[in-house]
């Protein structure tokens, strides 16, 4: 038994031994090139900030230019990565300190996509309001780097690492506006909160590391329940020392070691997961985490909200994914009464409610998406617990699962993490656009950001109002939208979990959904059927913002028609979470992968046999060909890397699951 | 079954476009282009729409059914509905049965369009009005079309609309649109049965797919349609009653038929359409279409029969009496269609199929007559206000005529052989043994009401005939001296459909004539294989008389030709009565006989009260309910307590909430401590963890996990603010066992373990090094 108190470093051990330096470095650069998207980001913010020495007032523009370009190359990077099989088992980089695979792929590139929109219409935004500055493209892909730092954390100090390079980046880009009395307000307000929650987040690293002695989460995962192996060991003693009479006193006091041996990294961990916990609840602005986001969103300039709103809340659910639904799967750590479930279950229902209530009573349309935004985070934890509680409650039913519970619950788990990746994504695109719309309205240090300045939009700019109507829609959840199936697929989730807090909790959220569509209808009502204000706020100049707009419009249309398809790329995405990168992993995307195929060919099958029996006698004889040809057409498509749309995929399956 | 796919999806689809055009541009046009050239637009879009159709369906049913002998043709358009095993095809299929609706559908909805511009020529509606039209005919055809019951339903359901829209046309009338609703409510209690019947035949086949409903059948009394119990009933005959509850509604049967004679709110064109040749006619090609279903059901096959001979006597009766020229030709509807639920009640069904085609040419006829009439004497519908209107004009009164004689049964009139042969069916067929009240056969009964409803047909055709056309005018002299003429479009629709009428028995020529003329029974060819099935399957619903006649000997010719007498003999003495009465306006003896029998009179004219019993039975009571729920649940509870309850409360709430977040760091810092509190306490605080009692147990009772990092003993023992974060600084040994254990040791141990477990038996007196630190004895 080696047990030790307070800082005793545990190194994990030295992968690299002396002759082997030449061969790590060359896997140095091999790591670096499954992380190409990163590194691109990473390499890009630095050449953004020198092209800003040498550029002009004036030629700003170009500045953003190179961004997106850098930002095309990371998403060619991610495209080319996302689905294949190389990364289905995911792959362990410098040294387990980050990983690549399906997950931080694709949340790769959704936060590509959030750091292009918000570079595309930021530029036009600071030009119009007179504040121009030049990191700012630069800061755009320092965040989005430590967003992807994030996505991709195989270790605890890489997830402080990246919250700590997101952070600090956000940080000066919501103070960024000098010519605004309420933009370092907002910023500073964040910085105070924001290292608080970082000093709690430390703090729960450290208590982690001391229980455990490890940081990887791979190693993680499995100590923490070594952890309580532990725990449970010391039982036997419980009783000697409860009542001690009748036992001599050495025994006694033995007792009483092995009692303390055993408690004591239960009692470190404990409340080093909560700590760690608080701090990633604070990052997607949890109530009563939440208090700095109206604050924050309102004082920074709207496209920073938006990358806050889209960006930050990706990168901190794909931490709180990973941590709390990835690593510390135990029964016991998932379950009360010392789990974490039970008290985020109540909090994502105060969030909800907190968020839709004081949103109802908004007049600042920056103020009512913030408090969206935070209800938002409410659904999105009930995803997150969920997922949670599937892979965690195995073991705690106080009996081995049969082999069939086993794959269901994981098979569950997966799906509900993959319904809150889509989720995520849909409300990130939604999101995007609405900051869009209100970065657009108002100019000359004067953001049209109150409710009754919108009255009458429609009239004035029918295209624009349209397309914040279609992501104000999604973001409410009507049915063809991308909003409505996020809602779904996480609250079916929720709901095929057997429990009930989940299913009141559940009740909870679609009452609050109705809620919600009241600030949402009444935007789009002042919208339309208000009269115009008779003096125009005018708006920024550039096809930014519009561009942006229609495209979240768009895509949160086909978000949601191609809904099957999306959750096919989530679901990919999801294989295997609770799995650290190993064969055990690609096994599970193989499994889904097959299935896939085998759907797909079931579909020809089903169909060529459709076609076949309707003609009758006369066309009997062309359908019985049809099947072969389709299926040596069909092999190589689907054995192509990314999956593709149109088979009826996670949905089906997920109903088939017993929605 | 000899089948081939065909571009079917085009019999509907030019009627649905045209309605789309002319409901998007028809009113644009009228402004845009002036009004006359706008109405030439709008009205050969329409006509285009249906003609194009009527000729494409000609064309498939005569060049590739006839011309290249298949039985079917089919198009799978797309996959509608798919959700896990439910699959809903999009699937049009033209066979026998659909191609003689279709093509009574298009060829006498093209002659109606053709009329309605000359009825319509001066209503501003142009374009809606051509648009609904158009709409009903696609509604009408994707109901005939259907191959799945689904779709047959989504026609139904559209033809309903498009009834319920025209029937309101003028919806600036309160009594028109009135009309319209009724109508709509009472095909929407049909419809409800409708549902309930497709549900159940669903729960039992897995399919609404005709052909996998017939596929089920075939197993006759073996099926399980007929061997599964719904509260001890057979599930075929629950189904097929509830699918003719849903058969009553939209063809106007007892119990739901009030609401055709006041649809004649609706244009007349659209009656002649809608009320008298293809809508209401959908019960009777529902049935047809599933006779093998029906004939499983005995039971409600009786009823069928039974309610279609009461109907056809109990509407004949009112048509004696009243007096508006619509409303007779609706109660006569009613009528005629009640003999179609005769003929299919008995399984008769070529014999339905027969009447409903003859039915809808002079019944079309007879509508559209009216409508000239209507229109020639300025809108008044009165018949005891007309009189002499032959002498005005000519063609319409020689149609009319030609059409009374052909509903009246005179022969060669289509009516003649159309009645006769259901009428010989409802003599032959003997019952099954199933109702026989007073000891008499089902047969005779469902004959002799037959007979009856057949002589007041005759007499109050004729009657409205000689009251419209004959004798002398007994308007005022501005109607009949500024009469609207008679107008090639209008006039040519009639002659066509009375040439119909005339000529359309020839489809069922009767065999008992076939030495004379030799003609076969065409009709019955034809729809062999719809009928056929339910012979092989339903086993004794075979195709009645056909084969009776030819295989089982019930009926002779002599049975045959002398029915055929009675039939005409009664004809002809409704024609003679009705003459004497009514040939100079409405003679004394018609009053003195009305007279006479006042209180028969009296209650054929009030239509059996039949309204008014509604209306105490479920109108008011439900408006009642209605009221109720109005002002308890909606204006109290929902708008009251709910909504405004619920904004009231939600905007307190809402300022409260804002009121929180105050824009001061110091509370947002707290909140956030809070919050942290809030974690760590659930857990440090939680009652399971500090009673330690009821913590999870594994399988052998055991405690899985100890309580000591909460504060079970600690409250007791220890001061509770060092406890909750207790664990965050140092290891805590349960507190009243320590105590317990110090105390018969002496002092009390030490708090804070010093990595104990490296050497505790080292310590010379077994103790662990802990406890030794302070509590040396």
């Amino acid at each position: 038994m080696t047990f030790a108190l307070g800082p005793v470093p545990l190194l994990p051990e030295p992968a690299a031994a002396a002759g082997q330096a030449t061969t790590a470095s060359a896997q140095a650069l091999v790591d670096m090139v499954h992380l190409a998207p990163m590194m691109i980001v990473g390499i890009w913010s630095l050449i953004v900030l020198v092209a800003d020495a040498f550029a002009r007032p004036g030629l700003r523009r170009f500045q953003q230019t190179l961004t997106l370009l850098g930002l095309g190359l990371a998403v060619l990077a991610a495209v080319g990565q996302f689905g294949h099989y190389e990364y289905d088992g995911g792959i362990e980089v410098f040294s387990g300190f980050l990983y690549v695979d399906q997950f931080a792929l694709l949340v790769d590139l959704g936060i590509l996509g959030v750091a292009g929109a918000v570079v595309l219409f930021a530029g036009d935004y600071n030009r119009s309001h007179r504040f121009e500055y030049g990191e700012h493209e630069s800061l755009v892909l320092i965040a989005t780097f430590g967003v992807m730092i994030l996505a991709h954390a195989g270790d605890l100090v890489a997830l402080f690492l990246g919250i700590e390079t997101m952070s600090i980046a956000v940080y000066v880009m919501v103070g960024a506006r000098w010519n605004s009395r309420q933009s370092p307000e907002a910023a500073l307000k964040y910085f105070v909160m924001g290292a608080f929650s970082s000093g709690l987040l430390l703090m729960g690293i450290a208590l982690v590391y001391g229980a455990t002695g490890v940081t990887g989460l791979d190693q993680l995962s499995h100590e923490v329940s070594t952890v309580f192996t532990k725990w449970r060991a010391a039982q036997d003693y419980v009783a000697v020392v409860e009542a001690p009479e009748g036992f001599p006193a050495g025994m006694v006091d033995m007792a009483q070691d092995k009692v303390a041996l055993g408690i004591a990294p239960a009692a470190l961990l404990i409340p080093g997961v909560l700590l760690v916990l608080g701090a990633l609840l604070f990052k997607v602005s949890a109530v009563p985490f939440h208090m700095w986001t109206p604050d924050a969103y309102e004082g920074a300039p709207s496209p920073t909200t938006a990358f806050m709103a889209a960006g930050v809340k990706i990168g901190a659910f794909a931490a709180l994914l990973k941590l709390f639904v990835g690593t510390f799967i135990v029964g016991s750590l998932v379950q009360a009464p010392y789990g974490w479930t039970s008290v985020v279950l109540w909090l994502a229902a105060a969030t909800m409610i907190v968020g839709n209530l004081a949103a109802v009573r908004q007049t600042n349309v920056k103020r009512l998406l913030a408090y969206s935004s935070v209800a938002h985070v409410g659904y999105l934890l009930v995803g997150v617990v969920a997922a949670a509680s599937f892979y965690g409650d195995r073991p705690a039913k106080g009996y081995l699962p049969t082999a069939d519970e086993h794959a269901w619950a994981s098979n569950a788990g997966d799906t509900a993490v993959a319904s809150i990746l889509y989720y995520l994504l849909a409300y990130a695109v939604a999101t995007l656009g609405a900051f869009a719309c209100v970065s657009w309205l108002g100019r000359d240090k004067k953001e049209a950001s109150a409710a009754h300045e919108w009255s009458g939009l429609a009239q004035r700019h029918p295209g624009i109002a349209l397309g914040m109507t279609v992501c104000l829609l999604s973001l409410m959840g009507m049915p063809p939208m991308g909003g409505f199936f996020g809602k779904l697929f996480v609250f079916r989730s929720a709901f095929e979990h057997g429990s009930e807090a989940l299913r009141i909790v559940v009740v909870i959220a679609v009452v609050n959904s109705v809620i919600g569509a009241v600030y949402y209808l009444r935007l789009i009502v002042s919208m339309y059927f208000r009269p115009p204000l008779e003096r125009d706020l005018g708006h920024v100049e550039g096809r930014g913002a519009p561009v942006v707009l229609a495209a979240a419009a768009a895509l949160s249309v086909l978000i949601g028609i191609g809904a099957d398809a999306m959750m096919q790329r989530c679901r990919l995405a999801s294989a295997g979470f609770r799995i650290p990168p190993s064969e055990a992993r690609a096994e599970r995307v193989d499994e889904l992968r097959a299935q896939w195929e085998q759907r797909e060919a079931e579909a020809d099958r089903k169909a060529a046999q459709e076609e076949g029996q309707q003609p009758g006698q006369k066309a009997g004889q062309q359908p019985g060909q049809q099947p072969d040809e389709k299926a040596q057409v069909e092999v190589p498509a689907a054995a192509a890397p990314s999956a593709e749309g149109g088979t009826p995929p996670a949905e089906a399956e997920a109903l088939d699951d017993g929605g | 079954m000899n089948e081939t796919e065909f571009n079917l999806h085009f019999i509907p689809l030019f009627p649905l476009l045209g309605a789309v055009f002319n409901l998007l541009l028809g009113k644009q046009l009228l402004r845009s282009l002036g009004d006359r050239l706008g109405r030439e637009v709008v009205h050969l879009v329409a006509i285009g729409a249906i003609a194009f159709s009527c000729f494409f369906t000609i064309s498939a049913v005569f060049e590739v059914m006839v011309g290249q002998d298949y039985d079917r043709l089919v198009d799978s358009v797309y996959p509608w509905i798919v959700s896990g095993d439910l699959h809903i095809g999009f699937d049009l299929v033209l066979d026998h049965l659909s191609a003689v609706m279709c093509l009574v559908i298009t060829g006498v909805g093209l002659l109606i369009h053709i009329f309605s511009v000359g009825y319509m020529a001066k209503d501003p509606d142009y374009g809606r009005y051509f648009a609904y039209l158009n709409l009903f005919c696609a509604a009408m055809l994707i109901l005939v079309l259907g191959k799945s019951l689904v779709l047959t339903f989504v026609g139904w359901e559209g033809v309903g609309v498009c009834s319920y829209l025209l029937i309101g046309f003028w919806f600036t009338d309160d009594a028109k649109a009135t009309a319209g609703r009724k109508a709509f409510i009472m095909n929407r209690v049909g419809d409800f049965g409708f549902i309930l019947g497709m549900l159940l035949i669903y729960t039992v086949v897995g399919s609404l797919d005709v052909d996998a409903i017939a596929r089920a059948c075939a197993l006759g009394e073996q099926s399980p349609l007929v061997q599964k119990l719904i509260f001890g009933v057979p599930i075929a005959t629950v189904a097929t009653m509830l699918l003719f509850v849903g058969c009553t509604g939209k063809s106007a049967q007892i119990p739901l038929f009030t609401w055709l004679p006041d649809a004649m709110a609706g244009p007349t064109p659209v009656s002649a359409l809608i009320h008298a040749a293809t809508m209401v006619t959908a019960g009777v090609y529902l049935i047809v279409r599933l006779n093998f279903l029906f004939a499983l059901a005995p039971v409600t096959m009786a009823v069928i029969a039974v309610i279609g001979a009461a109907t056809a006597l109990f509407a004949a009766t009112i048509g004696i009496t009243q007096n508006d020229i619509k409303k007779v030709l609706a109660y006569s509807t009613v009528s005629q269609l009640g003999y179609m639920f005769l003929a299919a009640g008995m399984g008769a069904w070529v014999a339905a199929i027969f009447h409903l085609v003859t039915h809808a040419f002079f019944k079309a006829c007879l509508f559209l007559g009216s409508g000239a009439v209507i229109e020639a004497c300025h809108h008044n519908q009165d018949i005891r206000t007309m009189g002499g209107l032959r002498e005005k004009m000519p063609v319409t009164a020689g149609t009319f005529f030609v059409s009374c004689l052909a509903i009246a049964g005179i022969f060669p009139f289509a009516g003649f052989f159309s009645k006769d042969e259901i009428l010989l069916h409802a003599y032959a067929n003997e019952s099954r043994g199933i109702f026989t009240p007073g000891g008499m056969e089902l047969n005779y009964i469902l004959y002799s009401l037959g007979a009856l409803a057949a002589l007041c047909t005759s007499f109050y055709m004729f009657r409205l005939y000689y009251l419209t056309f004959e004798g002398k005018f007994r308007g005022d002299h501005h109607t009949w001296h500024h009469y609207v003429r008679e107008h090639w479009i209008m006039s040519l629709p009639l002659v066509i459909l009375a040439g119909f009428a005339a000529i359309g028995g020839l489809l069922g020529w009767p065999h008992v004539f076939g030495g004379v003329i030799h003609i076969d029974h065409v009709l019955e060819q034809w729809l062999e294989p719809i009928t056929s099935l339910s012979g092989t399957y339903g086993g004794e619903y075979t195709v009645g008389v056909r084969e009776q006649f030819l295989h089982e000997g019930h009926v002779g010719s002599g049975m045959e030709l002398t029915g055929m007498a009675i039939g005409l003999g009664i004809g002809i003495a409704g024609w003679v009565f009705a003459r004497r009465l009514y040939l100079d306006g409405p003679s004394e003896q018609a009053a003195m006989l009305a007279k006479r029998f006042s209180a028969l009179h009296a209650a054929s004219s009030a239509k059996y009260w039949v309204d008014e019993i509604y209306d105490v039975l479920f109108v008011k009571p439900v408006r009642m309910i209605g009221q109720l729920c109005h002002q308890v649940g909606d204006m109290l509870l929902i708008d009251g307590v709910g909504v405004q309850g619920t904004a009231g409360a939600v905007g307190v709430l809402g300022t409260l909430t804002k009121a929180w977040h105050n824009g001061n760091v110091r509370r947002y810092l707290a909140s956030l401590t809070f919050g942290v509190a809030i974690l760590l306490g659930v857990i440090y605080l939680n009652p399971q963890v500090s009673r330690g009692d009821i913590l999870p147990k594994n399988a052998a009772g055991e405690r899985e996990l100890a309580p000591d990092i909460g504060l079970r003993r600690t409250f007791g023992a220890q001061s509770v603010n060092m406890d909750l974060f207790w664990g965050l600084f140092k290891i805590h040994l349960p507190g009243k066992a320590e105590q317990d254990a110090a105390a018969r040791r002496g002092p009390p141990g030490g708090e804070i373990i010093r990595a104990p477990a490296l050497e505790p038996a080292k310590n010379p007196d077994g103790r662990p090094l802990n406890g030794g630190a302070g509590g040396q004895p």
